[in-house]
């Protein structure tokens, strides 16, 4: 069983992408929990160059892979070869860019080019506000346990 | 809303469910080509609820991140926050020192959880066929669940009860009194709902039969959960690879071989019985107290109270709350049953107090995925039936 397909972008590194496959030795006949035991798990990572992102596709094995590689050709643009249908799958079909990429801004292109309105960049605690809450408290009871000391 | 005719070729018509549809359980587009009433071809349109939360999470600190984390299936928010919390203490290295009571804990939030995820399940799919009546029954045994989630956690849905480490806080006094409810009521509740339901002629006849899937085909698409164990594998992360202390909890995981709605309606009910099992068991080891965070003060906040007091839980304090915790370099899959299937987080760290990477792998979406098979040669009425027997979440397939 192919477990999960996904996708790894290490900026600085050559080759840039992991791919990364969970795969799992599941029998098929198990109908009791001493039948399936521990099966076994393997992680395969395949390296994938940044300047020519290509991979071949593992669709026609299992067919589960369909979902999982367009998801990774959508928010990490690597090409699967051999791909039955390869569109963008989670985000519009006109969107520019791969979100999941280290090298994406996090706010998106167009609003990491706008300011952040000067609220988001004030406290909203005003100077010189007491302290409150627990830690007060127990400032307060050190205090009175310092006052007692030392009468 | 319903049905779009999009096109006529010969003798089949592509006809387009959604995403708007109430039956989708969030928002789904079903395209289906249909001879008559016979579906030849199902393909789905997926992705209106992408929120980006794996690349929020990247970049946050490792506790901030398991605040979206939880939003991801929010039927299961506190399975999802475990699988995190797991997967950072193995990168850590301090899986083994996690106090016996923390894990009691984690194992009776999911459990209920678990409870609360499969009435939600069970309402709507109820809705779906008509049977409304079962959705009220059902919805009072959630209120309960969530109850007790709250009385713990602070919240219903999405309380963050978990820590990397532990858990926030004990469990309040007079706790398991309340909880000691809940498992007096819910076997009768879970009577009437078989009464309502499994043995009811129009149930019966909208879910036996119905969207087949043979176990070969099973783990050709990578079902887990209960849809895998309906086709007669059991195959049950918690007994597999066992986590939380899982392996000393004694429970069945039910298993049918028919591989049609009805098997996982059944499953999931048995399913719910042995939740309460598990929470009954671990009600018992929560009656000795102990502590409920790891012994580590780099990764464990101090208590509030210290602060004030101790140079070195001040300094702690403010490191935490500043910068997080670093943790060690290195990737893991950590995997856990959620109510809907393997659940799993790939992490990667490359030493820096953010995750690097974090890679789910969505239950739901595989499951749901599998429907592009199993809608062959069923009916267009019956696509309903299919989708509330997958129990996809859209928060956890979109992410």
């Amino acid at each position: 069983m192919l477990l999960d397909v996904g996708g790894v972008d290490y900026l600085e590194r050559s080759p840039r992408f992991d791919v990364v496959y969970h795969l799992l030795a599941l029998p098929v006949r198990a109908a009791t929990v001493e039948q399936v035991g521990t099966p076994r798990r393997v992680r395969v990572l395949v390296g994938v160059p940044g300047d020519e992102p290509h991979v071949p596709s593992v669709a026609d094995l299992w067919p589960n892979a369909d979902w999982a590689e367009r998801e990774i050709f959508d928010l990490f643009g690597i090409v699967f070869d051999g791909h039955p249908d390869l569109r963008r799958i989670q985000l519009p079909y006109d969107w520019q860019g791969h979100p999941l990429r280290k090298d994406y801004p996090l706010r998106g292109p167009a609003r990491e080019a706008t300011p952040r309105p000067a609220f988001a960049l004030k406290s909203n605690v005003p100077a010189g506000t007491p302290p409150s809450g627990k830690v007060a408290a127990a400032l307060q009871k050190q205090r009175e346990l310092g006052e007692k000391g030392s009468s | 809303m319903g049905a779009d005719v999009v096109e006529r070729v010969g003798n089949t018509m592509t006809l387009s469910l959604g995403p708007q549809h109430p039956s989708t359980h969030g928002v789904l587009q079903v395209v289906v080509e249909i001879s008559g009433e016979t579906i030849e071809r199902a393909e789905m349109e997926i992705g209106y609820l992408h929120t980006g939360i794996e690349k929020s999470a990247e970049n946050l600190f490792w506790t901030q991140a398991q605040t979206v984390i939880e939003r991801m299936d929010y039927l299961n928010p506190i399975g999802n926050s475990l699988c995190y919390v797991l997967a950072a203490e193995q990168l850590l290295g301090v899986t083994d020192r996690i106090p016996p009571r923390a894990q009691a804990i984690r194992v009776l939030m999911t459990e209920l959880t678990r409870i609360s995820s499969h009435c939600v399940w069970l309402g709507t799919h109820g809705i779906d066929l008509g049977a409304i009546s079962a959705f009220w029954y059902i919805f009072d045994i959630r209120e309960n669940v969530l109850d007790l989630v709250e009385l713990a956690g602070g919240a219903r849905m999405h309380p963050n009860y978990l820590r990397i480490g532990g858990v926030n806080g004990d469990i309040p006094a007079g706790y398991l009194e309340k909880l000691d409810e809940l498992i007096e009521k819910f076997p009768q509740r879970m009577h009437e709902m078989r009464t309502l339901l499994q043995n009811n002629p129009i149930w019966r006849d909208r879910t036996i039969d119905v969207g087949v899937i043979s176990p070969e085909e099973a783990v050709r698409w990578s079902l887990t959960g209960p849809a895998l164990r309906a086709s007669g594998i059991a195959y049950d992360v918690r007994k597999a690879f066992p986590y939380c202390g899982y392996d000393t909890y004694d429970f069945d995981v039910p298993v049918r071989s028919e591989g049609d709605a009805y098997a996982r309606f059944l499953v999931r009910l048995d399913e719910m019985d042995q939740a309460m099992r598990i929470v009954a068991q671990t009600r018992k080891r929560l009656e000795t107290p102990g502590p409920i965070m790891v012994d580590d003060p780099k990764i464990a906040p101090p208590a509030k109270e210290t602060i004030a007091i101790s140079m070195e839980a001040l300094i702690h304090h403010f490191k935490l709350v500043s910068e997080g915790f670093r943790v060690p370099p290195g990737d893991v899959y950590q995997a856990i049953e959620s109510p809907r299937g393997e659940l799993a987080y790939y992490l990667v760290s490359n030493g820096n107090n953010r995750p690097y990477r974090i890679r789910t792998r969505p239950p739901s979406m595989y499951n749901l995925q599998a429907l592009k098979q199993m809608a062959v040669g069923n009916l267009i009425a019956d696509v309903v039936v299919m989708i509330g027997s997958l129990d996809p979440v859209f928060g956890e397939v979109d992410r």
